[in-house]
């Protein structure tokens, strides 16, 4: 990524694309312990 | 530890030293490029260097050994990481570049006053010079209790390639080494994941490993139970986690100088971006790893008690043979348990019963408990918690020649990784906040490199001398924990005063740290409250008599 590209860069898109993805994970890790934890 | 071994670990630990010096042969002249590498450090160096200050030998030891006795669970307590990246991007990392601070304490003073930032220095001084001592001491104490190696020996080993590297190429040979040090690492453990599924028993790969391992109930990944006795739930990784994460990353010298070397504003965020997009799923691997070496040991055989040292100690008691007893309990359980795994991944009900299998974990547990008994019957002052262990054990014992001189290389390089980054911190903060600010105002660049470096070897020292009188201290980690707990609420509180409270002034702000901090300190020496609690005390604290004593000031203006 150039040093421009960084600049012109919609912070508010990367902070929410963060947040969504660190959510997704958390679902996915909920959806495994519901698929194989029995305890 | 073979030939190999002792190629590969000291082949890469030199290697990365001299890489680190060779990247900074020129002479670093002035004290931006020392302390902040000239502030050219790309986004991508400053996520890696955040990653491995944050890695210590200790969580890679720990963190497998935290998912084999009480499962994925831990990983929730990352939760909060990624909601404090994103605080931080947006409030504190603009304030410090448009002040052009080399330490956030700096800050506090174009705010505030000296008095502040003075007392928040000072406040990280005390508890990362001695949480520099313990990341030198956590790993050598293992090692040595594993492997045999010299604790002394081992500590000054450590201790001393650090301060080398760290004290000719400063912040730039830091950031430079945590690149190699993050590979050294990632490789290790992917290594060792992918090495543990390989050597599990024929038809039982890792997705059979999974229903092992939640029959075992090793998978309760996520908890959204509202119980606040339980340490790691969903709640408690988004509050507590986020409230760490914010006071570790954003007011803690050895985190804020990874970013604040960045080449601009965009450059910064972006690298704690990188921390934020790569972390949880880093931890997971690294749990997931201690999962599968669980699995691992339902069918090898398995050792009652992973510290080896003691297990020698023991036996030369009269209690070994009622040692031995209860490892062959210990063998005649996993035997019975082995019969319910092949019912369980047959799917033969006959075979198989829920009910069976907790009822032998229960007795696992109660066998495990009798060893701990004995242990501390017949070796008085024994850490019982073998948690720490269980890795580096696993390792020694069933990985081949190579492999092991690769992750003991890995777990040292997380050792070194985190403590360059202390002594960098430690050495810029008195430079700055003390010997600059207060002692000698007006002297050159060159003089103030060269003070730099005399106080990385100074606190390079005092981390060392602090680790060799280590083992004096009982439950080392645990006070150091607590230390770290006493004052980071009370540096949180006076940050998110100067954020957020526009009112606040400076009298007011200092009076309230230090009642908050004489609070903490009173609620550590007379009450049992739980140590995590005195971060919200202090921060709590901080902000409400900041809002009261600046009223308070205000009417006495206005009276």
């Amino acid at each position: 990524m150039s040093a421009t590209n960084i600049q012109e860069i919609k912070w508010n898109r990367i902070y929410v694309f963060i947040l969504g993805y660190n959510a997704i994970l958390v679902i996915l890790f909920y959806v495994l312990k519901l698929f194989y934890n029995q305890n | 530890m073979s030939a190999l071994d002792w190629i590969v670990l000291i082949g890469s630990i030199s290697g990365i030293v001299f890489y680190g010096i060779w990247k900074t042969r020129e002479k670093n002249k002035n004290i931006e490029g020392f302390l902040l590498g000239n502030h050219k450090t790309p986004w991508w160096t400053i996520g890696l260097s955040v990653m491995a200050t944050q890695a210590s030998a200790i969580t890679f030891l720990s963190t497998p050994g935290q998912a084999f006795a009480n499962g994925m669970g831990f990983i929730q307590f990352y939760f909060g990481l990624p909601i404090a990246m994103v605080i931080i991007c947006i409030f504190f990392i603009p304030r410090f570049f448009r002040m052009k601070v080399y330490t956030v304490y700096e800050f506090l003073e174009k705010r505030f006053d000296l008095r502040t930032r003075l007392l928040a220095a000072s406040l990280f001084l005390i508890q990362r010079g001695l949480g520099a001592g313990i990341t030198i001491f956590a790993p050598a104490i293992i090692f040595s209790a594993i492997l045999g190696w010299n604790l002394n020996l081992t500590i000054v080993i450590i201790g001393l390639l650090v301060t080398l590297y760290t004290f000719f190429g400063g912040t730039k040979a830091v950031s430079q080494t945590h690149k190699l040090q993050m590979a050294v690492m990632m490789g290790g453990i992917l290594t060792a994941f992918f090495v543990t599924i390989s050597l599990l028993p024929e038809g039982i790969g890792f997705f059979e490993s999974l229903r092992i391992a939640g029959a075992s109930g090793k998978l309760d990944i996520v908890n959204f139970n509202l119980d606040i006795n339980n340490r790691y739930t969903f709640w408690s990784g988004i509050t507590g986690g986020t409230f760490l994460a914010l006071a570790y990353f954003g007011t803690d010298q050895s985190q804020a100088q990874r970013y604040l070397g960045g080449q601009s504003i965009a450059e910064s965020r972006l690298g704690l971006m990188f921390n934020a997009f790569f972390k949880i799923p880093m931890q997971f691997i690294i749990l997931m790893a201690g999962v599968m070496v669980y699995v691992f040991y339902q069918f090898a055989p398995s050792p009652v008690f992973f510290n080896t040292h003691a297990e020698r100690q023991i036996m030369e008691t009269p209690s070994g043979e009622a040692y031995q007893q209860l490892q062959e309990d210990w063998d005649l359980e996993q035997a019975k348990r082995q019969e319910l795994y092949a019912g369980l991944l047959a799917e033969d009900q006959n075979k198989f019963g829920s009910e069976a299998l907790q009822s032998s974990i229960i007795k696992e547990k109660e066998i495990r408990a009798s060893t701990k008994i004995l242990l501390s019957k017949e070796i008085p002052g024994i850490e019982t918690n073998d948690t720490d262990y269980v890795f580096i054990r696993f390792i020694l014992d069933y990985l081949p020649q190579g492999i092991i001189g690769l992750l003991i290389s890995a777990i040292l390089s997380a050792g070194m990784s985190s403590t360059a980054s202390e002594l960098n911190a430690l050495a810029s903060t008195t430079t700055v906040d003390f010997y600059k600010r207060l002692i000698n105002k007006s002297a050159s660049d060159r003089h103030y490199v060269f003070a730099s470096k005399g106080f990385i070897l100074m606190w390079g020292l005092i981390a060392m001398s602090f680790a060799a009188y280590g083992s004096l201290f009982e439950n080392l980690i645990q006070f150091v924990n607590i230390i770290g707990s006493i004052f980071y609420g009370t540096i949180l509180g006076i940050f998110l005063a100067a954020f957020f409270l526009k009112q606040a002034t400076a009298t007011p702000v200092f009076i309230a740290a230090l009642i908050s901090q004489a609070i903490v300190l009173a609620c550590f020496f007379l009450t049992d409250i739980g140590y995590l609690w005195y971060n919200v005390i202090g921060c709590g604290g901080v902000i409400l008599l900041s809002l009261v004593l600046t009223e308070i000031r205000k009417k006495e203006v206005l009276d």
